[in-house]
């Protein structure tokens, strides 16, 4: 079966948020562009507040809802098993990141907080703040701690190949990506403490652990690579992709600090965000879109699955 | 009364059996030496777990020999040169003598069409890395269980890698029954 036929056969999950995706950054590059060329940033605020936040809660309720069932197909002594059970956990997490960092702390209409009496500035950034750490640092351990299990079974059953020079590339800018941040945290310690807030200090544990997770990513690339095009390495391989996405966004907003780029230079990665997260929704949705189609498969007559024969 | 109130603390304290990860890293020598002669000792108590440990370290066995056995390449000109070789030496077989094709294009049947179904899953590679291994015993039913039934439960867990290891094998009587003549294997 190849991959057109595959991309056919999967259910509708996995393309709606793929298509979902690709319209959201569609209407974005038009957003930014009208955005660039009046100032206005209303619009920018629309789209962002009012389109962008669902999106997110959408992408994430999916996540968690696919790794919860995922989990539950795994019995807990099987080595994936625990994988998913951290996985799912990291992606409950994220869920309840996003509903505290990008919904409890809009100043906008879709908030349900806005409407409770004694809400305040104050309120909203509180949640922004527990949002952060929940979705942040504890998600990405959880994560980390899941995917590490993954290589461990991978490595186990001998799938973990040789890296070759394209991942020893990788590996060397992960390296680089982690020396940056400890060397950015340093430095705004070292010569501007003064303008290290909680908001930007809560972001930093996160950018470390994703410098370990690019380096588990490295790995499961690789090993997704060596399999050929499946289920199993789409999963693997959306996770790796949501992490270098995530690593690059991150490595830009650094750079903007180091002052070596602009943030009207670094504006484009708002929009990569929608990307990290459909990415990481994609994932255990592969793995769900599987099962499924193992029970759909055993249902229907041996004549009718469309196996290849030469 | 004793020695059963014995054995039954005896049967409590194999429990709880440990997880196939803790199987893994004690054929791994990756446990502390406290945790390995635990396992140890509650192997040598419990049948159910002596089998699992087996039943794993097979699969895994035969996955380790498959991804890193390496073949020669094929080369065209050593095969001609094989096959000029035989047919000026008059060692082909003679016409009136039954040839093995039967089995071959049973067998290369069968290879394709579970190629084409554990693709799905696994990825081409990794499938044929899988059914590579086990060629030979394509026309082995339990052998193709063993080598796939593992991979396949490990990556998609019990309730979808029983499906897929179900469905590999319905697709193996299917073709050897087409093959046969309708008749069952």
């Amino acid at each position: 079966m190849n991959p057109l036929s595959l991309w056919r056969s999967s259910s509708i999950t996995g393309k709606s948020i793929l298509s979902i995706l690709i319209v959201q950054l569609a209407v974005g590059a038009c957003v930014h562009a009208y955005w660039m060329s009046t100032a206005n940033e209303r619009v920018l605020r629309l789209y962002f507040d009012s389109f962008g936040v669902p999106i997110l809660l959408l992408f994430g309720s999916i996540q968690a809802l696919c790794a919860v069932l995922v989990f539950r197909n795994f019995s807990s002594h099987q080595p994936l098993g625990t994988a998913w059970q951290y996985i799912m956990l990291a992606s409950v997490c994220n869920f309840i990141g996003i509903i505290f960092k990008h919904l409890f702390s809009l100043d906008a209409a879709i908030n349900p907080l806005r409407y409770l009496p004694g809400t305040t500035g104050q309120t909203r950034i509180f949640f922004a703040n527990v949002g952060t750490v929940i979705g942040g640092p504890i998600q990405l351990i959880l994560l980390g701690a899941g995917l590490y299990m993954t290589i461990r079974v991978y490595r186990q059953l001998g799938m973990v190949s040789k890296l070759k020079i394209a991942d020893q590339v990788l590996l060397g800018g992960s390296l680089l990506y982690s020396v940056v941040v400890i060397c950015g945290v340093v430095l705004a310690f070292k010569d501007h403490p003064e303008r290290v807030t909680i908001e930007r200090a809560l972001t930093w544990p996160g950018d470390y652990l994703l410098s370990l997770l690019l380096l588990e990513a490295v790995f499961l690339r690789r090993a997704a690579l060596n399999m050929g095009w499946g289920y199993i390495s789409r999963i693997w391989g959306a996770f790796a992709t949501g992490i270098f996405l995530a690593s690059f966004c991150s490595l830009m907003n650094w750079l903007m600090a180091y002052g070596i780029l602009t943030w009207i230079q670094v504006s484009f990665v708002w929009y990569l965000w929608y990307g990290v997260s459909a990415a990481f929704a994609l994932a255990p949705v592969y793995q769900w879109e599987a099962v499924r189609t193992a029970q759909i498969r055993l249902a229907k007559p041996v004549e009718e699955l469309g196996l290849s024969v030469s | 009364m004793r020695s059963s109130l014995k054995k039954a603390i005896g049967w409590i304290s194999w429990l709880p059996h440990p997880t196939s990860g803790c199987l893994i890293a004690l054929h791994d020598g990756e446990l502390s030496e406290s945790t390995e002669a635990a396992i140890r000792t509650h192997l040598e108590r419990c049948a159910y777990c002596r089998e699992r440990s087996e039943q794993l370290l097979n699969g895994l066995r035969f996955i380790h020999e498959s991804s890193t056995s390496s073949r020669p390449p094929f080369s065209v000109e050593a095969g001609l040169a094989r096959l000029a070789s035989a047919i000026t030496s008059g060692q082909l077989p003679a016409d009136d003598q039954p040839l093995p094709t039967q089995a071959a294009e049973l067998s290369s049947g069968i290879y394709e069409r579970l190629l084409s179904e554990l693709s799905i899953y696994l990825g081409a590679g990794t499938a044929a890395r899988l059914l590579d291994r086990c060629n030979h015993s394509l026309m082995n039913r339990e052998r193709l269980s063993v080598v796939v039934g593992p991979v396949v439960r490990a990556f998609l867990g019990n309730h979808a890698g029983e499906a897929v290891l179900l469905n590999v094998l319905r697709i193996w009587d299917q073709t050897h029954n087409v093959a046969n003549g309708g008749l069952a294997p």
